[in-house]
């Protein structure tokens, strides 16, 4: 795992394989961070440069400074600029839940594509976030495209029973290609990591800043009170009725899970489009001194932003993704791959891409298996 | 939360098209944009073409990641790599 990181990051899997088990797996995630761009530049520059870099979640990224230059100008987050962001954020989270389940796993599961809906998110972006008749329009039409026009019982409550009989019954693409993943994704990458919610967001952003300022290596290996967390769409929504009766049928986090709460996640987005219902907004900030965090959800999970001002100036900068705690070199995908077994090298290359699928990693990633 | 890179189209079919940025080439898909005539540029996430984007664009994203690059690399003297934004120096006194 010496390589050099490419500029779009990576992550990097080691495998110790016994011929018919995993004795030993290593995980690593490895991204550029922006801090040696900033350094020294007024915090103004933070907006120019980290959206013009990180676009693959520009509009968390962007959320993310702006707030951050809010605090750091005004002493507060700018409260009348929360429901534009949080508008932003609903439709980049739809538009990476539309590209993993209509393009990505497609891909891994030898189905066709499903462009069309995140086609036309692409195009209508803008006009979505201004224009709610044509959002609502679009996002009505998408939901028949994906969940079938039974008006989904399960969308507001997140029915488990519901669930299972829209699963086994729509004749929809996604629902076809959901049954196809199901048995190849149950039980496959099972992790205990304790499950990250919106309502940690508060205490994490006041304990985090003392780490942020102390430990040069937070951001590669983030943990919060000593625990590696899961975050992301089954983190989030583990109280919800679906997601939770599935975590207690199966008694651990696993891949289907996590597909399955982001199919709830994309329906949910897309019902609160329908229905014109304000997009809801989880950000938490802390400001010390010349300090200040930002931490909100977005489609992969926990973001987090910290900027230390020196004399008007950039004096550090760091970004924490979602991808450092599933990627973690203790988190879930270790824990996943830990209990791999098999003896056909092919059947676990598929069994790792299908659990890196789930994690959604905001990177590529890279597979040595170790003959061991 | 990863990088976009910018590409230019230099050979274009109906689903795919080989893209460069400065010497690397790269076969994006580009369902989502649909087919591109050859010196167009795109954004690339991964495998795919997400967005056209205007060659200023294009120029100033390729700037920053390669400024990127060159802070990974241990270099220091990165404001030209931001030259649009016409910043104050990085050394010297705060305004």
């Amino acid at each position: 795992m010496t390589t050099p990181i490419p500029a779009e990051g990576r992550v990097d899997l080691r495998l110790d394989w016994g011929g018919d088990a995993v004795l030993g797996a290593e995980v690593r995630s490895r991204r550029p961070q922006p801090q040696r761009l900033l350094l020294g530049q007024p915090p103004a520059h933070a907006l120019a440069v980290i959206p013009r870099l990180y676009s693959l979640c520009g509009d968390a990224q962007t959320v993310a400074v702006e707030a951050l230059l809010s605090l750091v100008e005004g002493g507060t987050v700018d409260a009348d600029r929360a429901s534009g962001w949080a508008e932003r954020i609903r439709l980049e989270n739809i538009r990476e839940h539309l590209w993993r389940l209509g393009l990505d796993w497609p891909g891994i599961a030898g189905e066709a594509p499903q462009p069309g809906p995140l086609r036309e998110l692409l195009a209508g972006r803008e006009r979505f976030a201004q224009d709610r008749d044509a959002a609502r329009a679009w996002a009505l039409q998408t939901s028949i495209t994906l969940f079938g026009d039974a008006a989904v019982s399960w969308l507001d409550h997140g029915d488990p029973q519901a669930f299972d009989r829209w699963l086994h019954d729509a004749p929809t693409v996604l629902a076809v290609l959901l049954r196809g993943l199901q048995p190849r994704l149950a039980g496959l990458g099972r992790s205990q990591a304790p499950l990250f919610r919106d309502a940690d967001l508060e205490p994490l952003v006041r304990d985090v800043l003392p780490r942020l300022r102390d430990d040069p290596e937070f951001h590669w290996r983030p943990d919060w009170r000593g625990r590696v967390f899961e975050m992301g769409p089954l983190a989030r929504n583990r109280e919800r009725p679906l997601v939770a009766s599935l975590l207690a049928q199966r008694g651990a986090a696993d891949s289907w899970i996590r597909v399955v709460a982001r199919v709830l996640e994309l329906a949910q987005g897309l019902h609160s489009l329908v229905e014109g219902a304000a997009a809801a907004h989880a950000l938490a900030w802390q400001l010390r001194g010349d300090e200040a965090v930002v931490v909100l959800e977005m489609a992969r999970g926990v973001l987090l932003h910290w900027i230390q001002v020196d004399s008007g100036r950039i004096g550090d900068y760091r970004i924490v993704a979602p991808t450092e705690w599933n990627f973690h070199p203790r988190g879930p995908m270790l824990e996943g791959l830990l209990q791999l077994r098999g003896s056909d090298e092919q059947r676990l290359r598929d069994a790792v891409a299908l659990q890196v699928m789930a994690l959604d990693p905001c990177v590529q990633y890279q597979l040595e298996i170790v003959h061991a | 939360m990863c990088l976009g890179i910018p590409m230019l189209v230099v050979e274009s079919d109906e689903f795919t098209a080989l893209c460069e940025r400065r010497g690397e080439q790269r076969r994006l898909n580009m369902m989502l944009i649909g087919p591109q005539p050859v010196g167009t540029w795109v954004l690339a996430i991964m495998d795919h073409a997400r967005e056209v984007l205007a060659p200023e664009q294009a120029k100033q994203i390729d700037e920053a990641v390669l400024g990127l690059e060159a802070a990974m690399r241990g270099e220091t003297d990165l404001d030209g790599f931001f030259a649009d934004l016409q910043l104050p120096s990085a050394i010297g006194p705060p305004r």
